[in-house]
């Protein structure tokens, strides 16, 4: 094994996780390799202060009151166990709100044509979004879900798209921003700056909250909208 | 076994991995009720040992919840000022104690993604074997190879600011 390939075992060499023989590889190399052994060497110190972290105290009461609040949820949901058919029910008028609403947004003419004209956008993903963005009294009913970055990212890159083609969902966003009284969609604090996604759903702005998200999926996978609402109750208050 | 003897028996050590994977009693506690909810609802006979799949419940539901709030922990405020701290000082580690330090990585894992952040946990907190992580979290053991050393490696890159260089 080469150098590079090596370094992605050292994490499970220091914790010793390796076989015998990757063992032996590894340890002939860092005797040559100070790179390799200084990085060996602080998996270790890493592994040491790990290993140090103390088990937070339980106390008893709490773990009495645990079991006694645990027993008393499961008799509740016994009593309200909604019979299958009662849920999909809910489901459905759920779904058809958004729907509607998404409907009402998205150019009713051939929404399903340019959504599906890209094979990694899809139609829900586009619906989430436009749910999100367009239907405040639902906002707290949604905001709780993790939307996967990279799907946003299709999706915006999908409206900048059709704002060059037809300019139309400039306007509609454009509305729906002002409908939320501010400019400002999410905020995303960075440990250097914050930088914003909202703003114009213009070709710069759109430009601008893509090379954010970008920037945001570095560090995460999925993002949840849950400060819309609070930025909402902000501003309404 | 009864369902109230199976919460008896497995309540402490599930509050103890849900407390490390939040950060909390109080969310723990809630993370564990789900779980033992859930549990009631699979209708699962319970014959032997359900650590395993309680484990796995209540594991991937603080995985769930833990991307739902991983935009508000990385960027909490006193994550970032204590990073601060660490840049302004020429030699961190020789005027930190041990306990501050210790206390310092506990605060990096919450910068972890979930999975890296659970398996982290289980692995090199709490000492699974890499075997057992499998069963409690229903992951290949690939999967938490990966995992494991991607967790590792941040936490190492986190830390070389403080890590001494002999
Ligand atoms: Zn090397």
């Amino acid at each position: 094994m080469r150098h590079h390939n090596i370094r992605k075992h050292l994490s499970a060499y220091a914790h010793q996780e390796c076989s015998k023989d990757e063992h032996n590889i590894i340890e002939n190399h860092i005797k040559t390799c100070i790179k390799c052994a200084l990085t060996v060497n602080e998996y270790q110190q890493v592994a040491n202060f790990s290993k140090q972290i103390p088990e937070r105290s339980i106390p008893s009461e709490f773990i009495d009151q645990l079991k006694r609040d645990t027993l008393k949820n499961i008799e509740i949901s016994k009593q309200k166990h909604y019979p299958p058919f009662r849920r999909l029910a809910f489901a459905g008028i759920f779904l058809l709100l958004i729907g509607t609403v998404t409907l009402h947004i998205v150019n009713p003419k051939t929404p399903v044509e340019y959504i599906s004209s890209s094979d990694t956008l899809k139609l829900d993903e586009m619906e989430h979004l436009a749910s999100i963005l367009c239907n405040k009294e639902n906002l707290i009913a949604i905001i709780d879900q993790p939307i996967p970055i990279h799907s946003l990212i299709v999706t915006l890159k999908q409206m900048k798209k059709l704002n060059q083609r037809h300019g139309q969902v400039n306007n509609m966003f454009e509305r729906i921003m002002h409908q939320i009284n501010g400019n400002v969609l999410q905020e995303f604090p960075t440990p250097l700056s914050s930088c914003k996604i909202g703003g114009k759903f213009d070709e710069s702005g759109l430009t601008q909250m893509i090379t954010c998200l970008r920037s945001y999926q570095r560090y995460n996978d999925t993002i949840t909208f849950r400060y819309i609402a609070s930025y909402y109750q902000k501003i309404r208050s | 076994m009864e369902l109230h003897q199976v919460i008896q028996k497995y309540q402490r050590p599930m509050v103890a991995i849900a407390c490390r994977m939040l950060g909390n009693l109080e969310e723990a506690k809630d993370a564990v009720q789900e779980a033992f909810i859930r549990f009631w609802k699979s209708d699962t006979q319970i014959k032997g040992d359900p650590f395993s799949l309680l484990c796995r419940i209540l594991i991937n539901h603080c995985i769930d919840k833990l991307r739902k709030q991983t935009f508000r922990r990385f960027f909490s405020i006193t994550e970032i000022k204590d990073l601060d701290i660490m840049k302004s000082n020429e030699n961190p580690h020789k005027s930190l104690e041990n306990k501050q330090l210790v206390d310092h990585v506990e605060k990096l894992t919450t910068r972890l993604k979930p999975v890296q952040k659970a398996v982290f946990i289980l692995r090199d907190m709490q000492g699974y074997s890499i075997q057992e992580i499998s069963d409690l979290t229903g992951f290949p053991e690939n999967n938490i190879r990966v995992n494991l050393h991607l967790a590792r490696k941040n936490m190492r890159k986190w830390l070389q600011p403080i890590l001494k260089e002999d």
